[in-house]
């Protein structure tokens, strides 16, 4: 099972750049055949990046009302809670290409959303402390899952090497 | 007896920006038309001033994340009109190339996500998919390859970073162009697809008497640099552009108005541009167009759906000959030597004609920035078509007259944004 993962923000968006950072920082920490992309564009670019793919865990920053910093796993997308959104200054975000990807049937069998709850998104300013230093914490459990991932693809599909 | 009614849409979401418009019906006519632009100015001229022309590029890509080439090459061209440079044919290749990736996205984005639920009814594309998850699907398809093609050559696809004042930080290889050929190929496909979709669409009966205003090239359908004409025998080179086009600050407005000096609206963009330069596409699109029902002069903005989707297939073309006419050149840049000076530019945007002028020190250091947009272009003709419209319809129902506005303003694909993000409608009748 190809297993692809996505951090999606903006890079000059304050909080909004974690899910790039979370992306580069496992570029080093995931192994080499590791499909990791690093998309800035708008949600349309999502539905390209995870066609094919068995599975796909993509990073991105949220806000919920949680204290900034705070790691959110969404495996299911219809379990949101309303007033869960994220972040972006495209009108076609993450919550878009989701929705849109399921009226399509483009919906990579496996999703798993991570989001990092943000405090602020001002231009240029970087990443809030809470939410820097939940960043390794939030890639240790990326690469867990990542593990468990392709190691349980291998099992179901002994065959291919 | 006296009625008045509200018409009161909070957000128009399909357009770039944030606006609102304003309506006032008396006696069965429309009296007054406002389209209220809200979003905070944005000062990027000011930003630009005491800024080395070496930023510049960079700064005026961040005006629009759909159309920032256009805000790139206007800009690297008036720098080096100022600096007296000429660049290799290749980069001249290049910079056309690039420019048709932009049409390309921008185009199929509005023509497909934007505008097309208005045609076919739905309220956004994400309910259009439901009933027409073929046609959204070869949209972002489309969308992907003009993204792709900006993402080779400009570093990236949004904000691209490898334009500079003399050409490219770096040129690709032939090898690196080749592999956009499947894609674009492809591409032509879906956007011949696309077009004869559209034109298949009902389009209302309206037609205006409009000056038509772009650029006009000898030799090619102009993207990247001609003359500015129009259909009621304007010629002129681009440095007279300020000579014949004056910008004006309206109260309800935080983007300029741009008027013909002597009074009037004009309009920009594909309509334009198909107008003007018809022949240059060569006599297949030609034929196609008028089988799409299209020719010119086409009066209908409604109908720029299908010129759009017309010129994204042109852009597919275009593409693809000139990859195969690439050959890399010897140095991706010339070298650039400042001097005191004023440099102007046009190119067309995906919305139409943009024009940049500059004034810098002997250092290259800017002394002074104008950007005229597309959309501040267009503002006044999108008022003036929103008076015909809601006055062919007075009688109509609210819904109706929302709906048909609003469908209207995205005849122009305006950018609010570059302009100065939401619509509102509020419609008074008394």
């Amino acid at each position: 099972m190809h297993v692809v993962i996505l951090g999606y923000g903006s890079p000059d968006r304050g909080d909004d750049a974690a899910g790039l950072l979370v992306a580069k920082h496992l570029r080093s920490h995931l192994p080499a055949g590791a499909d990791i992309r690093s998309i800035a564009s708008d949600g349309t670019a999502l539905l390209a990046a995870w066609q094919n793919a068995g599975a796909a865990i993509v990073i991105d920053a949220v806000v919920s009302g949680a204290q900034p910093g705070t790691i959110h796993r969404l495996a299911s997308w219809r379990s949101l809670p309303q007033s869960f959104r994220f972040a972006s200054s495209h009108s076609f975000g993450l919550a878009e290409a989701v929705q849109l990807a399921e009226t399509l049937q483009i919906l990579p069998p496996h999703l798993v959303i991570y989001g990092i709850e943000a405090g602020q998104f001002e231009l240029g300013r970087g990443l809030s402390p809470q939410v820097e230093s939940a960043l390794p914490e939030l890639c240790r459990r990326i690469q867990l899952e990542y593990g468990a991932l392709t190691s349980a693809a291998a099992t179901v599909s002994p065959g291919k090497s | 007896m006296k009625t008045r009614r509200v018409i009161h849409v909070p957000v128009l979401a399909r357009v770039e920006g944030e606006g609102g418009l304003y309506i006032r019906v008396q006696g069965g006519r429309v009296m007054d038309v406002k389209l209220n632009i809200y979003e905070p100015p944005r000062f990027f001229e000011a930003f630009l001033r005491g800024r080395s022309w070496q930023e510049a590029p960079d700064i005026v890509a961040r005006i629009c994340g759909i159309c920032p080439i256009a805000y790139q090459m206007s800009c690297v061209q008036a720098m080096e009109q100022i600096f007296g440079l000429t660049v290799d044919p290749m980069v001249r290749l290049l910079r056309r190339l690039i420019y048709c990736g932009e049409w390309i996205e921008s185009h199929t984005l509005h023509v497909g996500m934007l505008h097309a639920p208005d045609f076919l009814g739905y309220d956004d594309s994400l309910a259009m998919a439901k009933d027409h998850p073929q046609f959204v699907q070869d949209v972002l398809a489309l969308k992907k390859t003009g993204n792709d093609l900006m993402g080779l050559l400009g570093g990236r696809e949004i904000h691209p970073v490898s334009l500079c004042v003399g050409g490219f930080y770096r040129a690709p290889t032939r090898r690196q162009l080749q592999a956009m050929v499947g894609p674009l190929e492809r591409a032509r496909d879906l956007a011949l697809r696309l077009l004869r979709r559209v034109a298949a669409f009902d389009f209302p009966d309206f037609n205006l008497d409009y000056e038509f205003v772009a650029l006009s090239h000898p030799s090619e359908y102009a993207i990247t640099e001609g003359r500015i004409v129009s259909n009621r025998g304007l010629n002129i080179p681009v440095t007279a552009y300020e000579d014949h086009f004056i910008e004006q600050h309206v109260a309800h407005s935080n983007a300029l108005h741009s008027i013909r000096r002597q009074g009037g609206s004009y309009l920009v963009g594909p309509l334009a541009r198909f107008n003007l330069n018809f022949a240059q596409l060569g006599e297949e699109l030609s034929k196609l167009a008028q089988e799409c029902g299209v020719s010119p002069p086409c009066r209908n903005p409604f109908r720029s759906i299908i010129v759009r989707m017309l010129e994204t297939l042109f852009a597919c073309e275009e593409a693809l000959r000139l990859i195969a006419c690439y050959e890399p050149p010897e140095r991706p840049c010339v070298d650039v030597t400042p001097r005191a000076g004023i440099g102007t530019a046009c190119t067309e945007a995906p919305r139409g004609l943009i024009y940049h002028r500059y004034q810098v020190d002997e250092n290259g250091n800017i002394l002074a920035a104008k950007i005229v947009p597309p959309t501040s272009q267009n503002q006044k003709q999108i008022e003036e078509d929103l008076r015909r419209v809601v006055d062919g319809m007075i009688d109509k129902s609210e819904a109706e007259i929302t709906w048909r506005s609003e469908q209207a303003v995205r005849n122009y694909d305006p950018c609010i944004s570059c302009a100065t993000h939401f619509l509102k409608l509020h419609l008074e009748r008394s």
